[in-house]
């Protein structure tokens, strides 16, 4: 097929390249037509970059006979914007390619998607370390990659990844090791650059501060109603995973403080490895249904000591449980057979509405409220 | 006693307001890190039509570590073990504070769909599912079918 290059389209192009430079690059066809266009946005800041703090790629698809027909026109890349902002772009570059056929209008597309930039050049969207959005006053930053988190919350991914890094280190050989470490992007997982000492100073974040607490609703209870009693109907089909049938069933216990699970257990988790032994699972577990686990035939001493302290908790609670009308719980149960039937569930059964002010027992190993259904 | 984070309460009002859809997650009612969850089994896979428990619990340290998760459903699948553990590495050196209770959830709806025996946890389902698919979607299903079916 002939190439008809449009002298319109082609002077347009070179005015256009003249201007923008290296923020746009346009493809052209083997004849030399070009046929898509793409224009990385700024805002207008002087070319103070660091004051930048939203961009999109602007893509135009030049269709045949173009500029008499419509370009197709595309949004990419959007950064710091939210989906309100970005449609009433694309609602305006829409009207604007409508009202001008048979003009060339690059460049007033790309003028029109920079004033908007222009007058929203703060992120839009929340920190997505702690979901909340970026107020006046808060310390932000904008990585090289145009993501954004408040100066707080980088401050403690990176002290936390770290921290991380090191540990593993230390689990290497001398000559396996390295010493470069690396904050990466928590979006994209870039390298980063950042001054940890100097954003760990940055205070907590206004919208967090300012946030409330959850009440729980009716809605609520009614889906926690529904997840019990489908634990209860899988039970009785013996779809339950019972991954401790030796005693009682421990399934969280690496927090400190944490206290639960089962309505006749309470226990206050110290830092013990049976979270690994239940969500190490990034290690290759060859269990089978014919080889239980270890614990199921010997009590590990770790396990042990834990059931010591389940029963000293569970004893200090009763004694705490001042007067209110609780039922008593049963005592530990002896080790049973791996198959060994359990009804009780898991904590899920009297509700007990809380959310948002719970964990009294936090740290001193006193009970939460459970109750035996 | 540092209360609940902000952001706990954040992704909590989210997931009751905005569930996903397959996706249920419930809060406990007397530790508000403890999650109850249901994924229900995608389309098109062996675990299609099942309502699969987990329990999913955010550390102390979370954001900044990956949540807790495991099946409490029985399940046939090579990289899901027999205590339901899920080899997954968004929640172990992958994890990310730019992901959520809601994208950790989406990823293992997304396991389901495309089981790895290459990567296995559960090393009998695995090397089944390399020697004779056929058979082990059949387990599969017929798991699914035993214990995850409401009546």
């Amino acid at each position: 097929m002939e190439e008809q290059v449009d002298e319109r389209v082609l002077e347009e192009i070179e005015a256009l390249e003249a201007i923008l430079m290296d923020d746009v690059s346009v493809k052209k066809s083997t004849g030399g037509t070009p046929y898509l266009v793409e224009a990385d946005v700024f805002p207008a800041t002087a070319d103070d970059t660091d004051q930048q703090y939203v961009r999109v790629t602007l893509e135009v698809k030049l269709n045949p006979g173009y500029p008499d027909n419509p370009p197709e026109v595309l949004l990419r890349n959007p950064r710091g914007l939210d989906d309100e902002r970005l449609r009433v772009i694309m609602e305006q570059i829409e009207e604007k390619c409508q009202s001008c056929c048979g003009d060339p209008i690059l460049y007033d597309l790309i003028e029109l998607v920079r004033e908007h930039l222009t007058s929203s050049n703060l992120p839009a969207c929340p920190c997505t370390i702690c979901l909340y959005g970026f107020s006046d006053g808060d310390h932000f930053i904008k990585t090289t990659c145009y993501h954004y988190y408040h100066a707080y919350c980088l401050a403690e991914h990176a002290t936390k990844t770290e921290k991380f890094f090191r540990e593993e280190q230390e689990k290497l050989p001398q000559f396996q090791r390295s010493q470069t470490f690396e904050v990466l992007c928590p979006i994209c997982r870039e390298p980063i650059k950042c001054d940890v000492e100097t954003l760990s100073k940055a205070p907590l974040p206004l919208a967090v501060q300012s946030a409330s607490i959850m009440e729980p609703d009716a809605k609520l209870r009614e889906l926690q109603d529904y997840m019990s009693a489908l634990y209860i109907q899988q039970k009785e089909k013996g779809g339950i995973i019972d991954p401790d049938a030796a005693d009682s069933k421990v399934l969280l216990v690496n927090e400190p403080y944490y206290v639960v699970i089962k309505s006749s257990q309470t226990v206050v988790g110290s830092s013990t490895s049976n979270s690994n032994h239940l969500y190490g699972g990034g290690e290759s577990c060859t269990n089978t249904e014919g080889a239980p686990p270890e614990e199921e035939t010997t009590t590990p001493r770790w396990r042990q000591r834990q059931l010591e302290q389940q029963e000293r908790q569970r004893q200090r609670a009763m004694q705490q449980r001042d007067g209110r009308p609780v039922q008593q719980p049963k005592s530990s149960k002896p080790p049973k057979p791996a198959k060994a039937n359990d009804d009780d569930e898991e904590g899920e059964g009297e509700p007990q509405r809380s959310i948002g002010r719970q964990r009294r027992g936090r740290g001193r190993g006193q009970k939460i409220n459970h109750r035996n259904r | 006693m540092a209360s609940l984070p902000r952001r706990i309460i954040k992704e909590t009002q989210r997931l009751l307001q905005e569930p996903v859809p397959g996706i249920s997650a419930v809060p406990d009612e007397n530790n508000a890190r403890y999650f109850h969850v249901i994924v229900t089994g995608p389309e098109g896979s062996p675990f299609e039509g099942g309502l699969f428990k987990l329990e999913l619990f955010l550390p102390e340290d979370y954001p900044m570590s990956a949540p807790k998760v495991r099946f409490i459903t029985k399940i046939y699948h090579p990289n899901i073990d027999r205590l339901g553990r899920i080899c997954l590495d968004i929640l172990k050196d992958k994890w990310s504070p730019a992901l959520q209770i809601r994208t950790v959830l989406l990823s293992i709806q997304a396991l389901l769909s495309a089981p790895n025996p290459d990567d296995p946890l559960a090393n009998d389902v695995a090397e089944l599912w390399r020697v004779n698919e056929a058979e082990a979607i059949r387990n599969a299903k017929e798991w699914t079918r035993k214990y995850a079916m409401e009546d």
